[in-house]
């Protein structure tokens, strides 16, 4: 689809036309739940979140000003409504059981006792990614999981590019502090 | 060489926001300095290992039950007039838009008196602005303190935030504009009137 056609479906979902919206929602539906559930880590939530995602952008179509890309408008909102969703939950720390197990280099909580190394060292990856602060999880999201560059995500972020930057280089350190223990297992089997 | 500063280009390299005079000066450093190279090491295993952790599968069908859904929602919220939430709200928009619409006459009459209206969806005017804060935002309550105090939190703490690399200013954006509280938009407010000035 090019943008021509993609303006004009834009214009007529505006315009109520229920056929526009769906097949917007049909192109981008599965990149935006994936990204949501990375920030929720729960399938109820990044339904919710979904929903509430879509629902606004097309109450809010009239004001898509075609500054940025549709995809990246869709995605900021997205984006804005896990942040503000996770806020509101006071989840920003969710994993301190993962934490805890990490830091005393025990058993992982995930149930990864029975699983390979690398198994083990994605789960707690993954942990100690949910535990980062969200503004630092926001950027690693972005950044590693949908490989976008710094200016996309300042765009997506509404911040600027060396915030970016001065994040994903904090996030990168945490990350390191936390699985201290497992990054030198793990490079030693590589 | 200052290792911080290395250790910050070997994170932008491994996001490709690194410029390539910068490359040659990181690999001139890393070869003499074993923390940095470590740091690279980790950083690039936590790099690779990140992009395997997987997110479930979600199902074609499960994600057509949830567009329907807020196709459902979208269709009951602009239901037939008098349905919904926009009744209640239609009752009370006015007195929400009070305050903005107020500040925006202020605004249009004493900082530009030039400017005869904005014209439609024109958010790159202060008029514009507030012409789509009326139209589009006001009276979702929910929004509005959910972004608010994003705005809050976020803007107050880094000057930087405030604008985006090319000098455009972060309230031009379409979507800044989606939710504000009263007292981000208060805050706003002052920070529009300053950008006028310079």
């Amino acid at each position: 689809m090019d943008d021509a056609d993609e303006r004009e479906l834009i214009e007529r979902a505006g315009r109520g036309d229920k056929e526009a919206s769906s097949e917007l929602i049909r192109r981008y539906r599965e990149r935006i739940y994936r990204a949501i559930f990375r920030f929720t880590r729960n399938p109820d939530d990044a339904d919710d979140l979904f929903q509430e995602t879509f629902f606004r952008v097309f109450r809010s179509l009239r004001s898509f000003g075609r500054r940025s890309g549709f995809y990246t408008w869709v995605y900021r909102i997205a984006v804005n409504q896990c942040l503000n969703f996770l806020k509101k939950k006071g989840r920003e720390m969710p994993s301190a059981k993962y934490f805890q197990a990490l830091e005393s280099g025990g058993q992982s909580p995930l149930g990864a006792s029975e699983a390979t190394a690398a198994t083990e060292l994605r789960d707690r990856l993954a942990a100690a990614i949910e535990s980062l602060p969200l503004s630092y999880r926001a950027c690693v999201n972005l950044v590693v999981f949908e490989a976008m560059s710094h200016h996309q995500a300042a765009r997506v972020l509404g911040c600027s590019e060396k915030t970016v930057s001065w994040r994903m280089h904090k996030a990168r350190k945490m990350l390191q502090n936390s699985l201290r223990h497992h990054l030198g297992e793990k490079s030693d089997e590589l | 060489m200052n290792c911080k500063k290395i250790e910050r280009w070997v994170s932008d390299e491994l996001d490709g926001a690194l410029a390539p005079d910068k490359k040659q000066r990181v690999a001139r450093h890393l070869a003499t300095c074993r923390a940095c190279r470590e740091f690279q090491r980790t950083a690039q295993l936590i790099q690779t290992e990140s992009r395997r952790v997987d997110v479930p599968a979600v199902s074609p069908e499960h994600l057509e039950a949830l567009s329907g859904r807020v196709w459902d929602r979208i269709r009951r919220e602009k239901g037939a007039p008098g349905e919904g939430r926009w009744a209640i709200f239609r009752g009370l928009r006015w007195a929400w838009l009070a305050a903005p619409v107020a500040l925006a006459l202020v605004v249009s009459v004493f900082l530009s008196p030039s400017r005869v209206g904005p014209p439609p969806d024109d958010v790159f005017s202060i008029e514009g602005c507030f012409d789509r804060v009326v139209r589009e935002i006001a009276g979702d309550e929910e929004l509005a303190a959910g972004f608010g105090s994003f705005l809050e939190e976020s803007l107050a703490q880094e000057e930087s935030l405030l604008f985006f690399s090319d000098g455009s200013a972060l309230w031009n954006e379409p979507d800044f504009w989606i939710s504000l509280s009263e007292e981000a938009l208060g805050w706003l407010e002052d920070e529009i009137k300053e950008e006028i000035r310079s």
